[in-house]
């Protein structure tokens, strides 16, 4: 008796499954585990930092935040979604449960307590994630939403324990993360004053500089792309139109202020883009499915990376430009629905190149100006002039908000400093209390641009410093005429 | 490049030929497409000849269904047709006599003027014998200037080598026949498009091109789905058309559609026979067939040996990409029909929640988003602008989603949708 | 009893209907602020909804509004100029959200749909039943935000110069996770009432829905 049954076909299907791409990210994230282990464990060990306990510690870090979503998924699924059984364990498996708890341990930075993190961890997976619908439904990026929850709320927590560098990071290297050294420095800085305190562009490029646990290392980064594309499991145009964006952008901008090819580097090599790129914007949940609305994220994204590393107070920007991406992607695929193939192009293009117009000509126009102009973080509320003395009560913008001091000059040069008011980290301050870094300043009033800040004090100690040479040059400027 | 390179899994029925040309009935569907308006033409107890018309779609489009036996018209009885469904069916007896109509009465292939032509393709019920059905005589019954004709002997499909059987074993006649249609028509050039890797097929037709000035020979990459209308037009010629090619001047037929042509202007006969792919893992013997059309299909596979198994199977009528399963083997065998598949009963894959990785949208030949037609199912207006109907169901979206959801039902149904709008 | 009952559960103000988020998010920094501010809209809504539906029959449909508008603008400057003599320390903390409750969507709105077309018994008891709602919706906010985000919980303290008391306690142990400044942020108490919202809205409405 012969049984045909009926199926619907069709009836030859591709091996490959979600939970399949789901492990080839993860193997394309495991070198950048590595790595990390490595420059935030066996590095301050070898040097004699940390302990035991500190060398295995990045390991711990890493491993906690893809439990605590596992776990929270599992609670979801189970309770909130209504699945049961078979679905559940089919839904777990395929759902991407992961990988936010890994993200999310990668781009936090190293000294966030652990509860703090868990914290995070279950935040990312809950907003992020269950409160759409599942995988599948998500809007945002759940590790970022668990990073901008874990920044927003505990941002002090976390510096007073010490921030981003691991221990050896914080004795060798003193300045802030490249990018908001770039933000703290007048004018649009130099490979002195941006590159050189870190090392090379080869350090920038393997990832040997300050930053998120994971998100430095460009190299790694860029072999797990060629990875994942040769596996075809990322949308490969958005890194590609992401990262050029921001290299023709910068590189225009550089051009204009007269840095050649290394500048742009810097930039694309700093703050975790290629990480972002390559990891975090193609999430495939929350970037667009077609090929021209692929084209426009990426080239969306790389405009507001710009916008957002010049033009605003976040020094990385690459966070909040894949957030508000994520926010305009339903307009985005309706844009690539329509439009294909040739039209688009040059539409595209037409477009794209007037925006970037528009904002190269206003980041010019603010930092070129910055040399003529006083430091707009630096302000003047007296001047009284006491006999032969000329008291002045300034400001320059710290760490924590503007330190106000009162600065005495008698002759062209100062004779006392004394601090009235700051909102800087206690811990920070004391430092340059410690190294009496004032009295080093009224000393050295004569070669200010070659004295060195505070190692682990630096953008007080900074502060300080130019709150001095503006001082100073307010002084020459009104009374040496 | 469009198109995925799937497993062909044609060797196991290539090369292999075999006859069956005497069925003990023979059913002739009373259906054309999904047409099933016919005017029958014969009565229970007629007496029909081989090759005489027994049926007529009605309508402008005239096509007519000839029986391929000679016997008494014995019932009409509700069959099974390769989509699935039962339709009614003369019922013819052979009384293995073969006798036919009227004396054959050869004419030089070349010698038809272009009317004649068109009227000897109609009579002779020639449609697409590559599954498509379409009639044959429409596409040379046009105005236009006609450029280029392009035989498709890609068969992109797994497992069906039917065309590949013919190709190989009648290349003579149907070169021919190109030659004669591009006489006939003013055509000026002709391609015939064969997959690189079937050096078989290539090294049959290079050996005998060579006296043929107009015929070239264009090698196909291995990918599915190129054997499709837009996309081998696309190749061949560079350039694209909106519905129908021969606003672009080409016409495209399936090379076993020519060799129908060659026995239609050779023998003045009708379409009464093809050959049919008898293929899958649960088959004994895999091998091609030639049949007479109307002949039931279990008799010929009990006739090249039967199968494997006979519990948990699936028959598809067509290839595995685009064919459909049916409930049971003895579907009737029409000109439209190439293979008929048995494989073993299928994994049914759970569907998981859609993740947007945009493969089906990268692999889509018709250059539509199927997962977007997914979301709006409901929704008209944003169906309209999805241009849901140029989706060729060649069910590639369904081959390569990860979360194995049959993206391919969904668009169907949206075109459902829309056709119940209009 | 039932209409108080609703004006908990199924009308409830903050979580079902919406009504009068922007003092709720402004308001419910301190516990003690949240139930000041509660007992305050309860007061006046109970007065307006008697007042109102004393009066309903003999307004005409057409300057229904400003009627009310009045009624209510009076009533909240009564209440204001005797916080302002009894309870100083109250006044300065609501600021601008005490002349505020004039356009406070709960009193109009439950004036134009309940006390105009219900008797005065009726209204009176809706008028608790919201206001109990009103204010125990703002008493479950502040709570969270104080306690999760400043890591105290302040029962009596501005009010301190008419009970005499001051009652601040510290919640949790000093910890790096508990106080939440964002909490206390404008963007913490959406937060907050969203999250709300929806373990609210699950628990009641998904018990209507298991039933059915």
């Amino acid at each position: 008796m012969k049984e045909y049954h009926k199926q619907i076909g069709p009836f030859y299907r591709s091996q490959k499954k979600t939970s399949t791409m789901m492990m080839h990210v993860l193997i394309a994230l495991f070198p950048i585990v590595l790595f990390q282990f490595y420059k935030n464990g066996i590095v301050p060990y070898l040097h004699h930092k940390v302990g035991l306990y500190g060398l295995f510690y990045p390991l711990i870090f890493v491993m906690i935040p893809p439990i605590v979503t596992c776990i929270t998924e599992w609670i979801g699924a189970r309770f909130f979604l209504q699945k049961r059984g078979m679905e559940l364990k089919q839904y777990l498996q395929n759902s991407y449960a992961l990988l936010p708890g890994l993200f999310l341990a990668l781009i936090l930075p190293i000294h966030t307590p652990i509860s703090i993190l868990i914290l995070g961890a279950v935040v990312a997976s809950v907003i992020g994630k269950l409160v759409y619908g599942g995988f599948g439904n998500n809007i945002f990026n759940p590790a970022l939403i668990g990073r901008l929850f874990v920044i927003t709320a505990y941002a002090g927590v976390i510096v007073s324990h010490g921030g981003y560098f691991n221990a050896y990071e914080i004795d060798t290297i003193s300045h802030a993360t490249p990018l908001s050294n770039a933000s703290t420095i007048e004018g649009i800085g130099t490979y002195q004053t941006l590159v050189a305190p870190y090392g090379t562009l080869w350090d920038f490029f393997t990832g040997m500089i300050p930053g998120a646990v994971g998100e430095t290392s460009s190299l790694l980064c860029i072999i797990g792309f060629l990875y994942l594309t040769w596996k075809k499991v990322i949308k490969w145009r958005i890194p590609v139109y992401y990262i050029g964006t921001v290299f023709f952008m910068t590189l225009t901008i550089g051009l204009i202020n007269g840095l050649s090819i290394w500048y742009p580097l810097f930039q694309i090599l700093s703050g975790g883009l290629f990480f972002g790129a390559v990891f975090m914007a193609t999430d495939p949940v929350t970037s667009p499915v077609t090929k021209n609305g692929q084209v426009l994220y990426g080239i969306g994204l790389g405009i507001l990376t710009v916008i957002f590393r010049y033009l605003t107070a976040y020094p990385e920007g690459v966070l909040t430009s894949i957030l508000t991406m994520n926010m305009l992607n339903f307009m985005i695929e309706k844009v690539g629905m329509k439009c294909k193939k040739k039209e688009f192009r040059l539409f595209t293009v037409a477009i794209v190149l007037m925006i970037l117009g528009g904002i190269i000509y206003t980041v010019n126009s603010r930092y070129t100006n910055i040399g003529e102009t006083l430091d707009p973080n630096f302000k003047v509320y007296e001047e009284k002039e006491l006999g032969n003395q000329v008291i002045y009560k300034v400001s320059q913008k710290g760490n924590g908000g503007p330190i106000v001091c009162e600065v005495a000059i008698k002759d062209g040069k100062i004779t006392h400093i004394k601090v009235l008011e700051h909102n800087e980290t206690p811990s920070y301050y004391s430092i340059v209390e410690k190294e009496k870094y004032i009295e080093t300043l009224i000393q050295k009033q004569n070669q200010l641009t070659e004295l060195d800040t505070v190692s682990g004090a630096t953008i007080s100690s900074t502060a300080l410093k130019k709150l001095v040479i503006n001082t100073l040059q307010e002084y020459e400027e009104h009374y040496e005429k | 490049m469009k198109g995925v390179k799937l497993k062909q899994n044609k060797e196991m029925s290539k090369g292999h030929f075999t006859v069956y040309l005497k069925p003990k009935f023979i059913y002739v569907p009373l259906i054309v497409g999904n047409d099933t308006d016919i005017t029958v033409l014969v009565k229970k107890g007629d007496y029909v000849c081989k090759g005489e018309m027994v049926a007529r779609k009605k309508g402008p489009l005239t096509i007519p269904l000839h029986s391929s036996v000679s016997g008494m018209v014995v019932d009409f009885e509700e069959r099974l047709y390769h989509n699935g469904a039962y339709v009614k069916c003369i019922k013819i007896e052979n009384d293995f006599k073969e006798r036919t109509l009227e004396k054959n009465d050869q004419k030089e292939i070349s010698k038809y003027t272009k009317q004649e032509f068109i009227e000897m393709i109609q009579a002779s019920g020639i449609v697409g014998m590559g599954g498509a059905g379409f009639p044959t005589y429409v596409k040379y019954q046009t105005e236009q200037n006609i450029r280029t004709l392009i035989v498709n002997a890609v068969e992109c499909e797994p497992y069906i080598t039917a065309d590949d059987t013919i190709g190989t074993q009648k290349t003579e006649e149907i070169l021919q026949a190109i030659d004669a249609i591009l006489e006939i028509n003013n055509i000026q050039r002709a391609f015939i498009a064969i997959k690189k890797n079937n050096s078989e097929l290539l090294h049959a037709f290079q050996t005998r091109i060579g006296t043929y000035a107009n015929i070239q020979i264009v090698e196909i990459p291995n990918r599915y789905p190129m054997g499709w209308e837009k996309a081998l037009v696309e190749f061949v010629t560079g350039n694209t058309y909106q519905k129908l090619p021969i606003e672009i001047g080409v016409i495209v037929n399936n090379i076993s559609t020519i060799y129908a042509i060659y026995q239609a202007l050779k023998t003045k006969s009708p379409l009464l026979e093809r050959i049919v792919t008898i293929t899958g893992d649960m088959v004994k013997q895999p091998t091609n067939v030639l049949v007479k059309l109307g002949t039931p299909a279990h008799e010929v596979i009990e006739a090249i040996g039967g199968l494997k198994r006979t519990k948990d199977v699936l028959c598809i009528a067509g290839g595995p990409m685009m064919g459909n399963t049916l409930p049971s083997d003895d579907v009737i065998v029409t000109a439209d029909m190439n293979a008929i598949v048995i494989l073993r009963k299928q994994e049914d894959f759970l569907e998981q929640t859609c993740m947007r990785c945009g493969k089906c949208v990268e692999v889509c030949p018709a250059g539509i988003e199927p997962v977007l037609i997914k979301d709006a199912c409901e929704d008209k207006e944003v169906l309209k602008k999805l241009q849901v109907n140029r989706c060729v169901e060649c069910g590639l979206c369904s081959y390569i989603c990860p979360a194995k959801i049959k993206v391919r039902e969904y668009v169907k149904k949206a075109k459902e949708t829309l056709r119940k709008d209009a | 009893m039932k209409i108080i009952k609703n004006g908990i559960l199924n009308e409830n103000p903050v979580f079902v209907l919406l009504l009068g988020l922007c003092s709720t998010l402004a308001i419910t920094t301190k516990f003690e602020n949240a139930y000041l501010m509660g007992i305050c809209v309860t007061l006046v809504l109970i007065v307006s909804n008697f007042v109102v539906s004393i009066i309903r029959k003999w307004i005409p449909s057409s300057v229904k509004t400003p009627v009310y508008i009045l009624i209510i603008a009076t009533l909240v400057t009564i209440m204001e100029l005797l916080l302002q003599y009894y309870a100083r320390d109250v006044y300065d903390i609501f600021g601008i959200y005490l002349p505020l409750i004039v356009v406070n969507c709960i009193i109009l709105g439950r004036a134009l749909a309940v006390a105009s077309k219900k008797t005065v018994g009726k209204s009176v008891l809706d008028g608790i039943g919201i206001g109990f709602g009103y204010t125990i919706a703002l008493m479950v906010i502040a709570c969270i935000r104080e306690v999760l985000g400043n890591n105290t919980i302040t029962f009596m303290d501005s009010i301190s110069s008419i009970t005499g008391y001051r009652a601040i306690y510290r919640v949790f142990p000093e910890n790096e996770l508990i106080p939440m400044s964002f909490l206390i942020s404008p963007a913490g108490a959406f937060l907050t009432l969203g999250i709300l919202m929806a373990i609210f809205n699950a628990i009641h409405k998904g018990g209507k829905h298991e039933s059915n």
